[in-house]
């Protein structure tokens, strides 16, 4: 009776549960889809992962692409051949693919094409809070935001429909809110297709700047089908005194503070589920009968701008209106994760209760007396932490050593990965940027052609596997032309481990499963010729001595710090046992404060408060032996236990 | 209804709410489940909602104060969930098992919990009830101290609503949970 894989099931009226990325799966298969392509980024990875799964039943390919581009340019080749193709991307991932998406609308499509991306608001996976929503109008692509994930499979269904109908790509839009929630989805016919893919001699697919014309008429050949869209719906009183426009998940947050207030006879709501072009018809109609309106929305308020652009149009016939939103101050941006975008039931009827003049507090006032007399613990901040033995502890443990033994007040630039956790005490704190995926290496292209001008500090670029192969290629090259002077140190993990363990380029498999030719990391540098010298970050002495050495040399350098990601390599099976010699470890007298623990504190090191020692907890240890040659004591034992060359693994 | 279950990233909070809401969607309930893990990898705070409704679903986030159920995994994150959507008359089902991580780099005083053990309620007056047990060494006991998520959800079988029945759970996790003490007994948990 499992559910599990639900989402390629063929059974049309069973009741499911499912994520909003397991759904956004099953409307593509529902659809036919028969390419997909993909880049992994939170929230969104599941979606390609289900496909993969789904892939061989249903006559399907799936790759995880280089990047976003190449990715949205392989399910374009199948699009123009005639198949219906999916890309999937989170936000900052569109970045990537805008410059090929901004094209795709001129010289049109023909199966149609899905771009699905995934915004996160609250910044819960991500370095920001990218309101894709704004990238749709310049690329003159339609935009579609589902509220829960049964919507996000319906509405994955028609995107491929209108897709194929205008000759367009189609985005729809999803949040961390839906990818990584779930709820009740009733399974539909999946349309099979068996269809032979054919490049055809005409429709010719040629971007020029002469189809603009056909692109806006494109566009409006939409306006009927938004404009009676199921997905933009109103509910609530003819005449309300206050109308909420909601999209995506704020839809059900809308309702629910209508609920909670008990206002449903004063309030109404549309909800709009296609925000690009605007449905002007709809939101005419409810303008026409309502004086004020209110906005929910995630992130940026675009809903909130696009409704008053279209008030702006028709300002003789609708007269003075009220609209209150995120520019009027009247929904307020609260900090919720670590970003300010994210919308909740509480903001909402907060913002509802108080346009309607009403008193609302989300926590009854006798409870909150109730919470501040509790007992004011220290509560751990549960930081992001680098699992127990990840050896990129071990890497910015010999980063930042060698950094300050070298002296010369030398810094290190990071980017997106696991690895960006240097920039927390988890990492020391080694790594001074973090901005998009490759800039590390490009930042220290920059800082290492400032050398002319004297500038004396050196520079370190700090780079995952993964994210190397995605935008980390173009700027080493870069760097080879113009000479610039940095060490750029390659952790490679053997995985795309932040997003769950997706293969790259130099693991040797696909995503479907298949063996492919692995491209070593070492392959490029050499070809390139650049100076390599490989390491292995658990032997962590060596590695600062290398670095050193490196900075002493100058010079554009490699130093690839190869070591299977500790979570692989622990489901490996077979690791080495580490305990701490309760005579050797001298405690707090020792004077280290506690190094293992408190300093570099890998989780596996715990402190042993009944005897005031230093302990390991086996559970999680994996045995790497970093804490062993760091201890100033040598009180930590590491005995070989089944143990492999876990390296040997990885290449 | 709203059950929230918070623990700490790798204790199987995510596996445990896929279980209840699959379990309840066979019911024939609307659920909604809502997830916060993002980045927090291995040892962060994880919470998910689990909302239940006859009528209609709801969206993925309980309000504050408006928890029925809490499914403790971790003593800690018990508490500053409660502090958040706890009221009088909130139940809980709690492992005593706490997981403390010294933040790096920096000397801190020990934590000093509050009600370590003995199965007390941290506040008496923010919670109805609060079933504390030895989750983590029951689920040792069955065999594998990562069973501890499905330990929690045999826990929860009795003390809270009917329908998470043990038919409900898909094959493996049945096994699981018929070996599980804590599935059988709740009463001596």
């Amino acid at each position: 009776m499992t559910t599990q894989f639900a989402w390629n099931l063929d059974a049309p009226g069973k009741r499911c549960i499912l994520s909003g990325n397991e759904a956004a799966a099953r409307g593509a298969i529902e659809a036919g889809v028969r390419v997909v392509a993909s880049y992994p980024g939170s929230p969104s990875v599941q979606i390609l992962e289900c496909l993969a799964a789904a892939a061989r039943e249903r006559d399907m390919y799936a790759e995880w692409s280089i990047n976003e581009k190449v990715a949205l340019e392989v399910a374009a080749a199948a699009s123009f051949a005639g198949l219906r193709a999916l890309s999937i991307m989170k936000a900052d991932g569109l970045n990537v693919a805008m410059d090929f998406l901004t094209t795709l609308p001129l010289s049109g499509i023909l199966g149609g094409l899905v771009l699905v991306v995934s915004d996160d608001p609250g910044a819960h996976s991500s370095v920001k809070e990218e309101d894709t929503r704004y990238l749709a109008p310049p690329a003159h692509v339609p935009l579609l935001e589902p509220s829960t994930p049964e919507d996000a499979r319906d509405m994955l269904v028609w995107a491929f429909e209108i897709s194929e109908k205008a000759r367009l790509p189609v985005m729809v839009r999803l949040v961390t809110r839906i990818c990584h929630a779930r709820g009740n989805v009733q399974l539909k016919p999946i349309r099979g297709d068996s269809r032979r893919p054919h490049f055809a001699a005409d429709p010719g697919f040629v971007t020029a700047a002469r189809f603009h014309a056909r692109t806006h008429e494109r566009l409006e050949s939409l306006h009927p089908d938004f404009e009676s869209s199921v997905f933009n719906t109103y509910n609530g009183p003819q005449r309300p005194e206050l109308t909420l426009l909601a999209s995506g998940v704020s839809h059900c947050y809308a309702m629910e503070a209508v609920e909670r207030l008990g206002v449903g006879d004063r309030v109404g709501i549309l909800r709009v589920g296609t925000l690009w072009p605007v449905p002007e018809k709809p939101l005419l109609d409810v303008l026409a009968r309502s004086r004020r309106v209110l906005f929910l929305e995630e992130i940026e308020p675009f809903l909130e701008e696009q409704t008053k652009i279209v008030a702006a149009d028709h300002w003789d016939t609708l007269g003075p209106l009220t609209f209150l939103g995120k520019k009027s101050g009247d929904v307020p941006w609260v900090q919720k994760g670590r970003g300010m975008g994210e919308m909740d039931p509480d903001i909402a009827t907060r913002a509802v209760a108080d346009a309607l003049g009403l008193d609302f507090s989300p926590v009854p006032p006798e409870l909150l007396a109730r919470r501040d007399a509790l007992p004011e613990l220290s509560m751990p901040a549960r930081l992001p932490s680098f699992c127990a033995g990840c050896p990129h502890r071990a890497s910015y443990w010999a980063i930042k050593t060698a950094l300050a033994l070298d002296g010369r007040e030398g810094f290190a630039l990071g980017d997106i990965g696991c690895y960006a956790l240097g920039v927390m005490p988890t990492g020391y704190q080694t790594i001074r940027t973090v901005h998009s995926m490759g800039s590390g290496v490009g930042l220290a292209g920059g800082f290492g052609k400032l050398r002319q001008m004297g500038l004396r500090q050196p520079v370190v670029a700090v780079i995952g596997d993964s994210t190397f192969y995605h935008t980390g290629i173009p700027p080493l090259i870069n760097a080879r032309t113009t000479g610039a002077d940095y060490l750029c140190i390659v952790l490679d993990n053997g995985t795309t481990a932040m997003t769950g363990h997706q293969p790259h380029p130099g693991c040797g498999v696909t995503a479907m499963g298949d063996p492919a030719c692995a491209l070593p990391i070492a392959d490029f540098v050499k070809n390139l010729g650049i100076p390599l010298t490989m390491g292995d970050p658990y032997d962590v002495h060596r590695t600062v001595a290398a670095i050193l050495d490196l900075l002493d040399k100058g010079g554009l350098q490699v130093l690839l710090l190869q070591r299977a990601c500790s979570l692989q390599a622990g489901k490996a099976g077979g690791k080495n046992r580490a305990y701490v010699d309760p005579d050797k470890c001298r405690g707090d007298d020792c004077g280290c404060s506690r190094l293992c623990s408190r300093t570099f504190a890998c989780p596996a090191n715990i402190w042993d408060e009944a005897a005031g020692r230093a302990a390991i907890d086996e559970v999680l240890c994996v045995g790497c032996g970093v804490c062993a040659a760091l201890c100033p004591q040598g009180a930590i034992v590491v005995e070989p236990e089944g143990g492999q060359d876990v390296l040997a693994m990885i290449h | 209804l709203n059950i929230i279950i918070s623990g700490v990233g790798g204790q199987g909070n995510i596996l445990a709410s896929d279980l209840l809401s699959r379990t309840f969607c066979e019911e024939g309930w609307s659920v909604s489940v809502g997830e916060t893990y993002g980045a927090t990898q291995r040892g962060g705070s994880v919470v998910s909602h689990v909302r239940l409704s006859g009528r209609h679903a709801y969206g993925p986030l309980i309000p504050l104060g408006q928890a029925h159920i809490i499914i403790g995994f971790e003593p800690l994150e018990v508490y500053r969930i409660l502090r958040e959507y706890g009221h009088a008359s909130v139940r809980v089902v709690m492992n005593d098992r706490p997981s403390i991580r010294w933040k790096p780099c920096r000397r801190t005083a020990p934590i000093r919990l509050p009600w370590t053990g003995s199965p007390k309620p941290p506040s008496g007056r923010s919670v109805r009830r609060i079933e504390g047990g030895a989750g983590t060494e029951l689920a040792k006991a069955a065999g594998n101290a990562q069973a501890l998520n499905v330990v929690m959800v045999g826990a929860f079988r009795r003390p809270a609503v009917g329908p998470a029945c043990q038919t409900g759970l898909p094959a493996t996790h049945r096994r699981d949970l018929s070996r599980t003490p804590a599935g059988d007994q709740p009463q001596s948990f």
